[in-house]
């Protein structure tokens, strides 16, 4: 088998979607979550990405970072750092990021308006 | 063993550290090498229809795929729109290669075999692709494609184009075993688990005389007997 390791690979050119400026709100329960995942400590950032995979297309993935190799547009948000990859944004302009106080199926969720459709639990969305 | 080109295939190599988990949450079988050499899977739409097949596996370190799609840039397009932020690159040495479908009946399940210019791809027990570089000259072909049909619907082999299509999910066309029961969270989950536990829109591929058979049902015409799919 010829797998082109040099000059005869052909490489597929992968079209990254062009950056948008993401706008996105928090609610006060979410607020409240994380303020105490926190602390007194505004060093660390909240990064919202975005994976492939999930019933639906793509997954949310939420991390607390203090920084990221990743190439990020950094929001501020009441006194939060929030990370946003540029190459997800087109797909996370426009959420809310929300928490949810439940014993099952809890936690933080994201509504999104250009999701087409989500997934039952929630984590997925086309 | 009868050979046949199969140029409807691509040959696609996934590099970067995220490229299992990449193809796991595209597709409908668990992507675990630890226990198999050849992983059989299905990228599927969110409505779990068929968008393609990869017969996945390694060589030398290289996760390849050879892929089997309706429409290759619809494919590439999907593929490259959800590598986003993982690391992930894809490239196409399909131009560089020469795919061949061999046919028999064969005894070892799943083995890739490879001597450095000519790779052996056994995906099944019944068949198998051969890989090897444009460079050399290719490998006698046998012509004789109704051969292959009639022996295809004597095994009971969905076939692209025919079974496999773009309008069938894996549980309505024969490729319920490319689907792994116990897997979660990836597209077109939701759909066949619904099926499956509802046991609803389930449907089965056999073979049928041809004088017994209604045209219009037929799958795969062979010379005496053909491939049809019933509801179960």
């Amino acid at each position: 088998m010829d797998c082109g390791t040099c000059e005869s690979a052909s490489p597929i050119v992968v079209q990254m979607p062009e950056a948008v400026n993401v706008e996105l709100t928090i609610t006060e329960n979410a607020q409240s979550m994380l303020e105490q995942a926190f602390g007194d400590d505004r060093s660390m950032a909240l990064l919202v990405g975005v994976l492939s995979g999930g019933c639906s297309g793509y997954m949310y993935d939420l991390q607390i970072v203090e920084q990221t190799e990743i190439d990020c547009q950094e929001l501020a948000i009441s006194g939060f750092r929030i990370l946003v990859p540029n190459s997800s944004s087109h797909l996370l302009n426009g959420i809310e990021i929300d928490y949810e106080d439940r014993l099952m199926g809890g936690g933080f969720k994201i509504n999104n308006p250009n999701a087409k459709s989500s997934c039952g639990c929630g984590e997925s969305f086309a | 063993m009868p050979r046949l080109a199969f140029d409807k295939a691509s040959l696609l190599i996934f590099s970067g550290d995220d490229r299992y988990r990449f193809i796991d949450g595209l597709s409908s079988n668990k992507i675990d090498f630890s226990t198999q050499e050849i992983i059989n899977t299905l990228v599927l739409t969110t409505k779990a229809k068929i968008m393609a097949q990869l017969h996945l596996f390694m060589l030398n370190d290289m996760l390849i795929s050879i892929t089997i799609s309706e429409n290759n840039d619809e494919l590439m397009s999907y593929l490259n729109s959800k590598i986003l932020t993982q690391n992930v690159s894809i490239n196409d040495v399909s131009k560089l290669n020469y795919i061949d479908l061999v046919y028999d009946e064969g005894h070892n399940f799943a083995t890739v075999s490879n001597d450095g210019e000519f790779t052996s791809v056994r995906v099944s027990n019944l068949y198998s692709f051969d890989i090897y570089s444009k460079k050399h000259k290719r490998l006698p072909l046998s012509l004789d494609y109704q051969a292959f049909t009639d022996w295809r619907v004597a095994k009971l082999i969905p076939w692209h184009g025919y079974e496999i299509t773009s309008k069938a999910n894996p549980y309505q066309c024969g490729l319920d075993y490319q689907v792994h029961e116990s897997k979660g969270c990836y597209t077109g989950q939701e759909v066949l688990t619904r099926m499956r536990s509802r046991s609803k829109g389930m449907r089965e591929l056999f073979v049928i005389a041809n004088e017994e058979v209604d045209n219009q049902k037929i799958t795969t015409k062979g010379t005496k007997q053909s491939l049809a799919i019933r509801m179960i």
